[in-house]
């Protein structure tokens, strides 16, 4: 712990950093998963694209870095496509899954009223679908926090860096001042969007 | 206080539904004509194609033949919004929005029609009163708050919540215990006729919503077997099916379900004690074994018909 204590400042910034890209990461990936998601609950296709967002999830995070730093070069914004990539799956499954599983009575009910499309997918279907979507937040920014260690391998600044910083100098104080609190920070994650996830759960219940 | 702006026609030509072209029809040839502020029952077993033909009406369910028209207008030609918002529509179960709160629920057709926020909040009381839920204790609970029989009163202050000038009803009081559905659903259909709206309703209630009904449909197999008065359909049930269903037979029936103004004449019985043609024929019945000789039967308090026990016996005992 000594480490820890001794480079506190340092260790701060590189935890705001690490929250940072993960939240880019995270907003990134919202953008282009919900309207695929919402799309996928209603549409045919929605099967062979998860299937396939499924295959990208499988490829190690490692690799995927290594093949994207000769496009897009090293740093944050190589680390943010990456981190967004891989929530994809996550993400896209769950938002399909919770609109699909917005009861069929309470839209036919909205729409015998009078709602139109929109109104109805705003007032009725979002609510709905928002505990298992941020379910899928949840383990998609979990899952973000860790691998988002990784990403200090090609450059971006955040607790990974002190992780590979003390695997160069075989120092294991380092290595734990980068992995605490990291796993820190993904308890925290995951307890918090728990709370919103069962508060949106209690609404519609 | 205008709380609707009248009920409007409710005609059906020669309508057909057909879910799948290898499956019967669910709805065939369907003809009949909903009078402007009329309550009309429809029955009939399940699967016949009650809640089908409601949903004709709201363009939920596009007929395959023949059209629906509200005062004269094919309903296909109106903007499928502004339809919508016309017609009031209380179903079983669900209905209620659970992240709603009741007066929200009920304000949805009115803020969807852009009302202005304190005519909203006004409307949602008065509507709040008028089915007997007290503004002040429900207005901002969930319906996880309420029991069956509030939430089903909250449901038909939503349906009524514009002043429809249509109300479809599909067993709105369901979902609600037997004992408690026959009060509340009696209780919530006179509010509702009260206002004038022209109502469908269908229910498997049969006795308590022929008290409250002036047409009856029986719809079997999508057809229409009968379309009559409540006195028609008990006393000249046109197939076995019908009779079985009203068990037209049995004479203690008949006296429970026809009221006096089904049995009376036209006529003045000066001085003779009053009764109400909306009362059963029993509570007649009473009166004359309790030594009346004639009755006169009134309509809101003005002088209607005569009733004597001949009258009530030719109208039992056709
Ligand atoms: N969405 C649908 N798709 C296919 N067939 C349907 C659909 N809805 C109803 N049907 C069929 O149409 C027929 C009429 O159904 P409908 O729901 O109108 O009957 P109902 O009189 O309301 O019955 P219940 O008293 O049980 O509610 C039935 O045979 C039913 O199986
Ligand atoms: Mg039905």
């Amino acid at each position: 712990m000594s480490y820890i204590v001794q480079n506190g400042a340092e260790v701060g910034a590189l935890a705001f950093d690490h929250i940072l890209l993960v939240l880019t990461a995270l907003a990134a990936a919202l953008l282009v998963a919900a309207p695929i998601g919402v799309a996928a609950a209603r549409k045919r296709y929605a099967a062979p694209l998860i299937t396939l967002l499924g295959a990208l999830y499988t490829i190690p995070s490692l690799a995927l870095l290594a093949f994207l730093v000769p496009y897009t070069g090293l740093g944050f914004w190589t680390a943010v496509i990456v981190l967004a990539a891989y929530a994809q799956f996550i993400l896209v499954r769950n938002i399909a899954a919770g609109f699909a599983g917005v009861p069929t009575a309470q839209i036919e009910t909205a729409r015998a009223l009078g709602m139109n499309a929109r109104q109805c997918f705003l007032q009725i279907e979002l609510p709905f679908a928002l505990p298992v979507a941020i379910g899928g937040i949840r383990i998609a920014t979990v899952s973000m926090i860790a691998i988002a260690t990784v990403a200090a391998y090609i450059g971006a600044q955040d607790l990974g860096t002190l992780i590979f910083n003390g695997l160069n100098e075989h120092y294991t104080q380092e290595i734990l001042a980068g992995s605490i609190p990291a796993a820190l920070l993904a308890i925290l994650a995951d307890g918090l969007l728990r709370t919103v996830e069962r508060r949106a759960q209690r609404r519609i219940a | 206080m205008t709380l609707t702006s009248g009920g409007a026609e409710i005609r059906f030509e020669s309508v057909g539904v057909r879910y799948a072209a290898t499956e019967r029809p669910a709805l065939d040839d369907v003809t009949f004509a909903v009078p402007s502020g009329a309550l009309t029952v429809l029955v009939g077993p399940s699967g016949g194609g009650k809640t089908t033909l409601l949903r004709t009406v709201n363009r939920l369910v596009a007929p395959t033949a023949g059209r629906v028209l509200v005062d004269g207008t094919d309903v296909a030609s109106v903007p499928l919004e502004e339809l919508r918002r016309g017609i009031g529509y209380a179903i079983q179960a669900v209905g209620l929005f659970p992240h709603y709160t009741v007066a929200q629920n009920v304000a949805v057709v009115p803020s969807l029609l852009h009302w202005p926020p304190d005519e909203i909040t006004r409307r949602v009381d008065e509507l709040l009163r008028l089915v007997h839920l007290d503004p002040a204790r429900y207005r901002n609970r969930y319906p996880r708050e309420l029991s069956g029989g509030e939430a089903q009163r909250a449901g038909v202050a939503r349906a009524i919540a514009s002043k429809p000038r249509i109300l479809l009803m599909d067993e709105p009081f369901g979902a609600v215990d037997a004992i408690v559905r026959r009060s509340l659903q009696q209780e919530l259909l006179a509010i509702c006729k009260s206002l004038g709206s022209t109502i469908l309703f269908v229910t498997h209630d049969v006795d308590e919503a022929l008290q409250l009904a002036d047409r009856v449909v029986v719809l079997k197999d999508g057809r229409v077997e009968q379309h009559g008065s409540v006195l028609d359909v008990m006393l000249r049930p046109a197939t076995g099916y019908v009779r079985d269903l009203f068990r037209a037979d049995d004479v203690l029936r008949r006296l429970r379900i026809l009221r006096v103004g089904d049995a009376m004449r036209a006529g003045e019985a000066g001085g003779a004690p009053q009764i109400d043609a909306d009362e059963p024929l029993l509570h007649a019945l009473e009166r004359f074994l309790q030594g009346e000789r004639r009755l006169s039967v009134c309509t809101q308090g003005v002088a209607a018909g005569v009733l004597d026990l001949d009258l009530l016996r030719a109208a039992v005992l056709p």
